[in-house]
């Protein structure tokens, strides 16, 4: 669950523990973990107007959680459902392990996220949250392959788009409108396009559905 | 999906990045926990000084400011009671107080000791050109700098020469502050004997050769080292030269 109070967003969990240096307050028999936007894009866009419709059993593929940072407070919220966890990078994964090890609906794979469509033990299933943060020239296309093969119906999918990763000769609004080209033309929807700053420079947060 | 088979596969995949890159982990792990035990021993070592110079201010000078020297004596003087030149005038539990202190600092020393050769060890396997310009240590705290020694052999020279001085890096692009000319390179004792002017141009120069030591330790392992050294010393010579 997500709590806000006094402006700042806690997830809420029953386990004690820290991930990445983020305060903790102890209420009753839980622990609300600080979700800052300056620490996490998804908690940075919900600032900004995203609402995320995670529930305890929803089912999650995070592409680019690198050491789990925001993953973390997304694995407080689906406690009961899978949740895929994946990184290209060991170096970044190694710091998984300790949430691993607490949270048990955490499966991590490790993986160019451009495989992941190939990955044969994946390959029947679908998930209620598809997200994506990886900064890769490529990552839009990636993205519409993932969420055709993988989104449930009537599930949320996101995007963080870095522009400059994507083409850094062009400004950021122009690598907007192209890579939302992208999606619409592949008959997803853009639900919502929100522009992450002042927490992220030219990075922009898109809610996209069926 | 079918999640024994992919917990299964992801501790594959760990113990092969582990078994790889053993070295250089253990080597970065190691370099934290004797930065942390430094910054403790410096500060015990700071508490005994300033408690024990009180009875024998000269103490510290008649080691010539050497500190593990200083620390040992105290210890000395203190257990042969008899030739004591301890009045002891702030009193024996604080003398006691003090002789812990200083077994702890020696214990702290110790442990750092032995993780040194532990970095000494990994970074003549993982990356003994980088270890052979800079020493074990400063090559280990360039490789954590970065993350990683790939990530270091993708670096343009003019990076490199600037690993450690990222802070004021960021103040001369944000500020407009003097650009910095060298980074933990300064910590080199090659750069001895050097004003900044030259260290600056030394710097540039010995940054291009850790280029070629990186890139040798990470793809074709050949031993250049030496050679790399010696053209840095030469460089030395021609920059004293010229101011
Ligand atoms: C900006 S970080 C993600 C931060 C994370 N989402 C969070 O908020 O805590 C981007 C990640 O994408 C990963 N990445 C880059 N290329 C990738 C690829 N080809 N496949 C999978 N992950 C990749 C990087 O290793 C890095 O960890």
């Amino acid at each position: 669950m997500i709590q806000t109070i006094k402006n700042r967003t806690y997830t809420e969990t029953k386990d004690n523990y820290n991930h990445y240096g983020e305060k903790v307050i102890k209420e009753g028999g839980l622990y609300l973990r600080e979700w800052s936007p300056n620490n996490s894009k998804i908690a940075a866009a919900m600032r900004k107007g995203f609402s995320l419709k995670l529930k305890d059993n929803s089912t999650v593929l995070y592409v680019g959680c690198s050491t789990g940072t925001t993953l973390s407070h997304i694995a407080d919220i689906a406690t009961k459902g899978d949740i895929i966890a994946n990184d290209v990078s060991m170096e970044s994964m190694i710091g998984l392990l300790n949430l691993l090890k607490i949270k048990k609906n955490v499966i991590p794979i490790l993986s160019d996220f451009r495989i992941l469509p190939e990955n044969k033990e994946l390959n029947k299933d679908k998930f209620d949250f598809v997200f994506q943060d990886v900064s890769q020239k490529d990552q839009t296309d990636v993205f519409i392959e993932l969420v055709k093969k993988f989104l449930n119906k009537g599930g949320q999918a996101a995007i963080s788009l870095k522009t400059r990763s994507i083409d850094s000769s062009k400004s950021p609004k122009q690598v907007l409108v192209k890579e939302s080209e992208k999606i619409r033309k592949a008959g997803l929807k853009i639900l919502k396009t929100i522009d992450l700053e002042p927490f992220e420079k030219e990075h922009y947060f898109l809610e996209v559905s069926f | 999906m079918n999640k024994d088979n992919l917990q299964k596969q992801f501790v594959k995949d760990l113990n092969s990045y582990l078994s790889k890159n053993k070295e250089i982990i253990n080597a970065v792990k190691a370099l934290e926990v004797v930065n942390y035990l430094t910054t403790q021993s410096n500060s015990i070592f700071d508490y005994v000084y300033k408690w024990h110079s009180l009875e024998y201010p000269e103490l510290y000078a008649s080691c010539s400011k050497d500190n593990s020297k200083y620390i040992k004596t105290i210890l000395e003087l203190e257990s042969s009671k008899k030739d004591s030149i301890m009045s002891g005038s702030i009193g024996n539990d604080a003398i006691e107080a003090i002789k812990s202190l200083c077994n702890l600092f020696l214990d702290f020393e110790k442990n750092s000791n032995k993780l040194k050769k532990i970095i000494e060890k990994s970074a003549k396997v993982a990356y003994p050109n980088l270890s052979t310009l800079l020493g074990p240590i400063l090559a280990t705290k360039f490789i954590s700098q970065v993350g990683s020694l790939e990530r270091l052999s993708k670096m343009p020279s003019s990076s490199l020469q600037l690993i450690g001085a990222e802070s004021a890096l960021f103040k001369h692009l944000k500020f407009g502050k003097k650009c910095p000319k060298y980074g933990f390179l300064y910590l080199h004792p090659i750069m001895q004997g050097l004003n900044n002017k030259q260290k600056g141009k030394l710097s540039r120069y010995f940054a291009g050769r850790i280029e070629l030591a990186v890139r040798a330790d990470m793809y074709t392992k050949n031993k250049i080292s030496e050679g790399l050294l010696k053209d840095i010393e030469k460089k030395k010579l021609e920059i004293k030269k010229t101011q």
